[in-house]
């Protein structure tokens, strides 16, 4: 889903969306928003001049042409119509609006429903939405392993190569980057550099700086809320200082569906926290997340395919079985009705 | 009934409890400095784990007993109008603080080394290993830990101010 209004920033933006569904044999969704600076009849032009410029890629596409503010319109779409991604240009969609706290592609990215592709439109980039190697960093956390899968995923589909970074403990960075390049699903080109102290996000700037990386994919965490004010978010200040394009994977406030088979993940249900495995068959298995040793709460380790509890080290098989002390019990489990 | 030699009793049992607990751990820690085989470690540091939970027992049983102490009226009032207590207290929060600082990252770190090693991982050599098992951690541990529990107990003892 990408939106427009016709501005240049929007217009390089459903371009490098175009590239991206024909590559991918997507179908792509374009989206104008009227009632602000652009009244009825002239989004009707400009989208019936997106729809023009992606037919002409032999894309499939659909239009949707609704009032409201642009950010609010694209997410809500973007929610009742199951989309995959959403695209945005990196320096807002309207003359007025500029890629800053509240604007509309930092809004987008902050309520979307879906990942998000936030695309460098400042230059006029030929290739953008065509990627040949791309950049994930990790800390070991199951959001992070999250994010790093949907890359890899990503690099097998536009046959790119990944380069995985992790920063801080160099012992521990190793194991980390070994365990989710080793794990990783497909058969994407890998290559792993351990960086010593420093803040992530800048790191992940300063190697996406060096020339040989075209898209940048950091997953959502810290995309809300309060932490988002007190302590800055990884995503946000990336999508603010690349060079290049970044995808913001979405790996929390996930829902069941958004888990894929084979994996878990923590999901919020009707206000309870649960951990849910999803197996190969697309059986749900639901538990409580709380540790049974003394209640902290476990985390999914998408390498070995259990739940894993960072308190003690109690472990658990995908379906909550007990395999790893201290815990004596497995998890409780619950009910999904 | 007088029920301060009873809440008294409680405190010493929560004592008793707090050391049999945390000696697992203690001993585990100076254990696996000498250890070397990954499967070992591993089974060493669930037992340090479930350790813990004496433990906590314990630490709850002697911080509750001991401040319902200090409530029970004496000769010039209760306890808590002397300051040791509140020293006592303030040395054995902050010591625990301490503890919990310098101990969480290290033993999550040892665990994520060795259930890795377990795993097959080959990030990690027997050298480094051993590197991370000689380090001083848990002397600092014992050290800060030890101090602390001398001089509370002899706050409670002397009582000298």
């Amino acid at each position: 889903m990408v939106g427009t209004d016709g501005s240049t920033t929007a217009t390089r933006a459903s371009a490098a969306a175009t590239r991206l569904a024909k590559r991918l044999g997507a179908q792509l969704r374009i989206v104008t928003a009227f009632g602000g600076n652009l009244d009825q009849s002239a989004a009707t032009a400009v989208l019936r001049d997106a729809r023009t410029m992606v037919r002409a890629q032999d894309v499939e596409t659909k239009t949707h042409l609704q009032e409201g503010k642009p950010d609010e319109v694209i997410t809500a779409l973007a929610e009742r119509e199951g989309a995959d991604l959403i695209v945005v240009g990196n320096v807002g969609m309207g003359k007025a609006s500029r890629f800053r706290l509240g604007g509309i592609a930092e809004q987008v990215a902050h309520g979307a429903p879906c990942d998000v592709l936030i695309v460098h439109t400042r230059e006029d980039r030929a290739e953008g939405g065509s990627y040949r190697n791309l950049l994930a960093g990790t800390d070991g956390s199951a959001t992070a392993t999250e994010a790093a899968r949907k890359a890899f995923e990503l690099a097998e589909m536009m046959d790119a190569a990944v380069t995985l970074i992790h920063v801080g403990d160099p012992l521990i960075g190793a194991i980390v980057l070994e365990r989710t390049a080793k794990d990783r699903p497909g058969a994407a080109s890998v290559r792993t550099e351990a960086l010593e102290d420093g803040d992530p996000a800048d790191r992940l700037l300063e190697v996406a700086g060096r020339g040989d990386v075209d898209l940048v994919v950091v997953g959502n965490r810290g995309m809300a809320g309060a932490r988002r004010y007190l302590l800055g978010s990884i995503p946000s200040k990336v999508a603010h200082g690349s060079p290049v394009d970044v995808l913001i994977a979405k790996t929390v406030g996930r829902s069941i569906e958004d888990i894929e088979p084979g994996h878990g993940g923590l999901v919020d249900l009707r206000g309870k926290r649960l951990a849910v495995y999803k197996g190969e068959d697309g059986a749900v298995v639901a538990l409580s997340p709380r540790c049974q040793h003394m209640g902290c709460t476990v985390d999914w380790n998408d390498a070995e395919r259990t739940w894993d509890c960072p308190c003690h080290g109690s472990r658990y098989r995908a379906e909550g079985m007990v395999f790893q002390g201290p815990a004596k019990r497995d998890l409780d489990r619950e009910e999904l009705a | 009934m007088d029920l301060y030699p009873w809440i008294v009793y409680v405190h010493v049992a929560g004592v008793l409890i707090f050391v049999l607990g945390h000696g697992m751990s203690v001993g585990v820690a100076f254990k696996v400095r000498g250890e070397r085989d990954p499967q070992r470690i591993q089974a060493l540091l669930q037992l340090s784990a479930w350790g813990l939970g004496i433990f906590y027992v314990g630490i709850l049983l002697l911080l509750g007993a001991g401040i319902w102490a200090g409530f029970t009226p004496g000769i010039d009032g209760s306890w808590w109008d002397q300051r040791w207590i509140w020293v006592a207290l303030g040395t054995f929060v902050l010591t625990m603080f301490a503890m919990y600082g310098a101990a969480t990252n290290y033993y999550k770190r040892l665990r994520t080394i060795v259930d890795a090693m377990v795993s097959g991982s080959e990030a990690v050599s027997e050298a480094r290993l051993a590197e991370v098992l000689t380090g001083p951690r848990p002397w600092v541990l014992a050290g800060i830990g030890t101090v602390s529990i001398l001089f509370v107990l002899y706050l409670m003892m002397f009582k000298p101010f």
